[in-house]
């Protein structure tokens, strides 16, 4: 009696103790369901190799948003912090940082903006963050 | 995810499980358009869903609501021909020359991805289930709706039928 799809079984590590126990002495004096097992093992090989598809961002926005909410933070503080940078007082930005972008840059960019944008708050960027 | 968990937010199912929802669809499916289309209408649902979803077997529930999209999705298309050529032949040829393993690991996905269209769908799924996403027999199970001892049998059959596609092919 062959293995059938107990090999696959096996292979994925979904057999109790036991059956995987019977299953490993059957495989050391049966070459047909060795045969099978590397032809099983090649197709999954193959399948878990397929490269990782970078889905479009829209679908994955939420984590986008999330990603974005350290930054997030920093912009809101930015305003009060403008003027620490701009005496040369030091900031601590968190060292575990990802973004490239850096506070400074963000700082610069929004009070340029909003020196010229008497219209431009920090809950607009805010908002643009969130959508 | 333990029963004891609270019931996660869809920004965090979106964000946890959106890549990998878009993965399965994309290789259920083999093109990106209707991969993104079915992962979209799989988040609605998962939106929709939530408020009743009770803890329990979350990823049972999640992909047993992708599944189910899928399977709406190719009864109201009434299955594409799989002789459209996958996402990757065409990246293969739009793009410029590339070193020559690059190529040839392009060309054997392609070649992955022409033979699992070929597959009957409850083989293609369970394999990609298994394989792509990483789900537990038992998982598989609660997403399909069948025993144990079925989804064993469709992803051994579903390999060995890979395996005489890809024969053909490469």
């Amino acid at each position: 009696m062959h293995l059938g799809d107990s090999l696959s079984a096996f292979l994925d590590g979904e057999l109790d103790t036991g059956a995987r126990s019977d299953a490993e002495s059957h495989l050391a004096s049966c070459p047909l369901c060795r045969s099978e097992l590397e032809a099983v093992s090649e197709s999954s090989r193959m399948l878990k190799s397929l490269p990782v598809a970078e889905p479009p961002a829209h679908l994955v926005a939420p984590s986008n948003v999330r990603h974005l909410r350290p930054r997030r933070g920093r912009i809101l503080v930015g305003a009060a912090a403008a003027a620490a940078l701009i005496v040369g007082v030091g900031f601590g930005v968190n060292a575990d940082r990802a973004v490239p972008l850096q506070l400074d840059e963000v700082v610069e960019q929004h009070v340029a903006r909003a020196s010229v944008d008497p219209g431009f708050n920090v809950l607009q960027v805010q908002a643009v963050v969130d959508r | 995810m333990a029963s004891s968990e609270a019931v996660p937010t869809w920004e965090q199912v979106a964000s946890d499980y959106g890549r990998t929802i878009y993965n399965f669809a994309y290789r259920l499916t083999g093109n990106r358009d209707d991969a993104s289309d079915l992962a979209q209408e799989v988040l609605l649902r998962v939106r929709r869903g939530l408020a009743g979803y009770r803890p329990g077997s979350f990823e049972g529930w999640l992909w047993r609501i992708t599944r189910n999209a899928f399977l709406d999705d190719v009864r109201k298309k009434q299955r594409r021909p799989t002789a459209e050529l996958p996402d990757e032949d065409r990246s293969t040829i739009a793009t410029a020359p590339a070193p020559e393993e690059v190529l040839a690991e392009t060309r054997l996905s392609a070649e992955v991805q022409a033979a699992l269209l070929s597959l009957p769908i409850e083989f293609r799924e369970a394999v990609v289930m298994c394989d792509v996403v990483g789900l537990s027999y038992q998982e598989i199970a609660e997403a399909v709706e069948v025993p144990v001892g079925t989804v064993r049998s469709r992803i051994h059959r579903g390999r060995l039928l890979l395996r005489d596609a890809l024969e053909g092919r490469v």
